[in-house]
């Protein structure tokens, strides 16, 4: 089955990452890791991939960033006192779609 | 290949600065040598900001787009004082909160703004007022219930505290206060009591949507400046929601919800009567800073996890832009 995303890393240096022109072509979704995913085969998306540098990453590659950068988040958070996990949400894992 | 003057009827012009807009109108920019032409966006957009200075979350937020303010809220291993200013560009530091804490709210601008409320670990709630003049913070009168991420709209003359929860064990709040530029008194009560709710509008316009009472919820509600009454519910149940806009124009972002992932970047639009989905963050994030309107709003820090410093600048739909023409 063709993949519907693909995975990039990419350091987002803020103002012109991402830029309007860019968000009215194609949708980009960030994750922890500096992890991105935009359409896979789409020209545009390929485009912005070049502009920022972007290292493709499979989904597996990508999972295990966003998964270690997860998984230091909930090591830190059970580490803490009862009362301050009931004050505190646990960070939830965050599954990346094919 | 037809030319531009075979399909308009005149050839393009040649401008040395780019012209008032007029959606449609194309032209060259002879000091860039770029093709640029007038467009407007056709659906809301979120595009990166350049960074907070210091990532953290469940913060206090007041201003605009390009004119913001960032105070407060929860750093890795405790809490921060830390105010930034952003100028639409980039985010600068200013002086500190006189009481450092998180799980505050704000209202107002940046050159007038107002911070309240909050916690710190372990077991304090937080009834602090202070006021910012665009230099620095001073205390004020404290608020009648210490609590802790309540909703928030309004001015500094005129600001809106409501919900949240309180001393003793973190019991949920249904509290409405306003304040007057001195001191708070008490509000008509939100029907919902609950916390990590989203806020919008005015002392005598506001807005209240999502939250958490023991699940997370959906619930909106409009205030008058009297009274609470229900309005239809967000379409993604959530909390730890942010907001910005006014309560006929406002929108909500960001937050936990009950799915997998519970981290969203789902944003709706509010018309004064029902939500509708408009374009997602691009980073799914909980208890971000939220500020600016409809238009041209405005989200920095959360958590995504961990805790993040990035900022996105929302445009609304059918906002003029100016959109360079490149070749591929």
């Amino acid at each position: 089955m063709a993949k519907k995303y693909q995975y990039i890393v990419a350091e987002n240096w803020g103002k012109g990452f991402i830029e309007i022109n860019d968000a009215t072509k194609f949708t980009i979704s960030g994750f922890p890791g500096d992890v991105w995913r935009v359409p896979a085969r789409d020209k545009r998306a390929n485009l912005w991939i070049n502009k920022v540098l972007g290292v493709i990453k499979t989904k597996n590659e990508a999972q295990a960033i966003v998964d270690a950068l997860v998984e230091t988040a909930q090591n830190n958070y059970d580490a803490q006192s009862d009362a301050y996990k009931a004050q505190h949400g646990r960070p939830t894992d965050i599954p990346l779609e094919e | 290949m037809a030319e531009y003057k075979g399909i308009n009827g005149f050839t393009l012009q040649d401008l040395a600065t780019d012209p008032t807009i007029n959606t449609g109108q194309v032209w060259y920019n002879s000091a860039t040598r770029i093709i640029k032409l007038h467009s407007a966006t056709a659906a809301a957009v979120w595009a990166s900001g350049n960074a907070l200075n210091t990532a953290r979350y469940e913060l206090g937020s007041a201003g605009t787009q390009t004119a913001t303010l960032a105070f407060g809220g929860d750093i890795p291993g405790g809490h921060t004082a830390n105010s930034e200013e952003y100028n639409g560009t980039s985010w600068s530091e200013g002086n500190n909160l006189g009481t450092s804490r998180y799980y505050l709210r704000g209202a107002g601008t940046q050159t007038a703004g107002l911070g309240f409320a909050g916690y710190i670990y372990p077991g304090s709630w937080k009834n602090n007022t202070e006021e910012y003049n665009g230099t620095s913070w001073s205390p004020q009168n404290n608020m009648g219930t210490a609590r802790r991420s309540p909703g928030s709209g309004g001015t500094q003359t005129a600001g809106l505290a409501f919900g949240g929860n309180k001393s003793p064990g973190g019991a949920l709040s249904n509290d409405t206060e306003e304040y007057g530029g001195t001191s708070w008194t008490t509000g008509g009560s939100l029907n919902t009591a609950r916390v990590y709710l989203g806020g919008a509008g005015t002392l005598t316009a506001g807005l209240a949507f999502g939250g958490y009472t023991t699940a997370n919820v959906a619930v909106t509600e409009e205030y008058d400046g009297t009274s609470w009454v229900n309005s239809n519910n967000m379409n993604t149940t959530r909390a730890r929601v942010a907001g910005a806009g006014i309560q006929t124009s406002a929108i909500g972002f960001g937050g936990l919800t009950p799915a997998n992932p519970a981290y969203t970047g789902v944003t709706e639009q509010y018309d004064g009567t029902s939500w509708a989905n408009s374009t997602s963050l691009t980073t799914a994030r909980r208890s971000a800073g939220g500020a600016g309107t409809t238009a041209a709003g405005i989200a920095f820090g959360g958590n995504a996890p961990p805790h993040t410093t990035a900022t996105e600048e929302f445009t609304g739909a059918d906002i003029p832009l100016v959109q360079t023409v490149t070749t591929s």
